[in-house]
């Protein structure tokens, strides 16, 4: 009796293990053969372009949305897609189902005629820009304004800077304030030893793999663990294809403007001017204290990119009576786009802001 | 990734390696002196591949070719234009606006939030769609 128990254990085993080399092979030459999955499929017109900037509008996928509308700041350093990993997943999607009239400001590789863009441009003149053409087709004089980890620094920015004008509600994703605390890229940008200026003025826009080493340098552990996990997984076809997306989103990275690296490297990393309250963009102290309106800000607890000691301040520091914090478990992907995001994040962030939008 | 937990051991094993990977990353590559060899490095390959686009440039001049700097000027130029396009659109657009009705379209812009809507009764959201808005008092 026990001895057959065993055996058709044994034969369970080995069939298992047949089907999933057989499908190992499959996937792995999918993997290498096939083109990158589709992401961002959340259907959307295109309201403005200008050079690097574009200015989505998503189609409402509701009857009756909330009064004011979201205006989501894309990290200069990724895509929208992504917050529009894909259906069932997807943030962006959340909100549109939610009821939120939503538009999301995405970037495109800066052209090298565009390497004099400044960070008064990324954060002041675009989303000035962007606010008007939102308020004009909406009919609504204020927006909530969204940002995700450099997205946020450009909201905060904005905010402070013009206190609010334009803003009902400020809503930040692992947003840095206090850049001395942000590990590897402290250091490497550390003004001891790295000449902004002299790699500005000889290469213009920063190339996207000098970004890409600088997240890397943060969790050097992460990419062969990736691998090896990916190796593992190979037979699973929805662990495969959940991969993908998520490494494209890792290493679809953007070159940065060269006048907005060197504004940000001196601005933020060297004179920490955000946590200071000292930074100035285009004649404008953007003080943290002048942020009066609401603000959500949610950081991950495992978040290697952006450590919470470095985005923490921005509550303790911003001027407004409402304000919420949420800390969840995650790093910094998993804290806007998979399992903890769907059943924490997104909940939470609807109770907040649909109070906050009619 | 490292932050999970599970039971399988050949998962442990891979999340103990990452972790112990990133701990000595992080060891060596916050140190003062890895930031300098990387920074050296990075000017090193930043030199090379100026000195390289120079003499790229003056090759191109002898054979009466435009350079990268040159295509990046015409299209600055192009992007000055752009620029002011986008200006202009803005204010053909100010003034059409001022001179016609809202040209708002979309969804009802109605909606409530759950605690509020709980409290009154729901109406139909089926019949809200509608050309253009009666959008709130306007704070202008």
């Amino acid at each position: 009796m026990g001895e057959g128990k065993a055996d058709q254990k044994n034969s369970n085993r080995v069939s298992q293990l047949v089907e999933r080399t057989i499908q190992r092979n499959i996937n792995g030459a999918s993997y290498f053969l096939s083109s990158d999955p589709p992401v961002g499929l959340t259907p959307y017109d295109v309201v403005h372009k200008r050079g690097t900037l574009q200015l989505f509008h998503y189609r409402p996928q509701v009857d009756e949305v909330y009064r004011t509308p979201v205006l989501i700041v894309m990290a200069t350093t990724n895509r929208s897609y992504c917050l529009d990993m894909m259906p069932g997943v997807s943030f962006v999607e959340f909100l549109l189902k939610a009821g939120y009239d939503v538009y999301m400001m995405d970037w495109s590789p800066p052209r090298p005629e565009e390497k004099s863009l400044s960070l008064k441009d990324y954060s002041q003149t675009f989303i000035r820009e962007c606010m008007e053409i939102v308020q004009r087709e909406t009919g609504e004089d204020e927006v909530s304004l969204m940002g995700y980890c450099m997205g946020g620094v450009l909201s905060t920015i904005y905010t402070a800077s013009y206190k609010g004008e334009g803003v009902r509600n400020l809503i930040c994703f692992t947003t840095p304030i206090n850049f001395k605390e942000m590990g590897a890229f402290t250091q490497t940008t550390d003004k001891k030893h790295f000449d902004v200026d002299r790699m500005v003025d000889l290469i213009g826009n920063i190339p996207p793999n000098f970004v890409l080493q600088g997240f890397m340098l943060t969790e050097p552990g992460a990419k062969p663990a990736a691998q090896i996990n990916l190796w593992r997984n190979m037979w699973d076809t929805g662990f495969v294809e959940n991969f993908r997306k998520y490494d494209r989103w890792a290493n679809d990275m953007l070159p940065l403007a060269g006048e907005y690296f060197r504004d940000t490297t001196k601005g933020l990393f060297w004179e920490n001017g955000l946590y200071e309250g000292t930074l100035m963009v285009g004649g404008r102290n953007a003080n943290l204290s002048n942020i009066t309106v609401p603000i959500f800000h949610a950081q991950a607890e495992h978040d290697s990119l952006i450590p919470p000691e470095a985005s923490r301040p921005l509550i303790e520091k911003v001027g407004s009576k409402d304000k919420t914090e949420l800390v969840l478990k995650g790093g910094h992907v998993s804290l806007v786009a998979g399992a903890n995001a769907v059943g924490r994040l997104w909940p939470a962030l609807d109770n907040w802001l649909s109070e906050r939008s009619a | 990734m490292a932050g999970k937990k599970s039971k399988d051991p050949i998962q442990k094993a891979v999340e103990g390696l990452e972790e112990r990977i990133n701990v000595l990353g992080r060891a060596v590559l916050g140190t003062e002196e890895f930031g300098k060899l990387m920074n050296g490095a990075v000017r090193a390959r930043l030199e090379v591949r100026k000195s390289f686009s120079d003499q790229m440039a003056k090759n191109l001049h002898f054979y009466n070719m435009p350079s990268q700097e040159d295509v990046v000027l015409l299209a600055e130029q192009c992007g000055r234009i752009e620029e002011r396009l986008v200006t202009v659109e803005s204010l053909l657009r100010k003034l059409v606006d001022a001179n016609s009705p809202s040209r708002v379209t979309g969804p009802a812009r109605t909606r409530k939030p759950k605690s509020a809507a709980a409290k009154s009764t729901p109406e139909p959201t089926a019949t809200k769609k509608r050309s253009s808005r009666a959008a709130p008092a306007k704070k202008k």
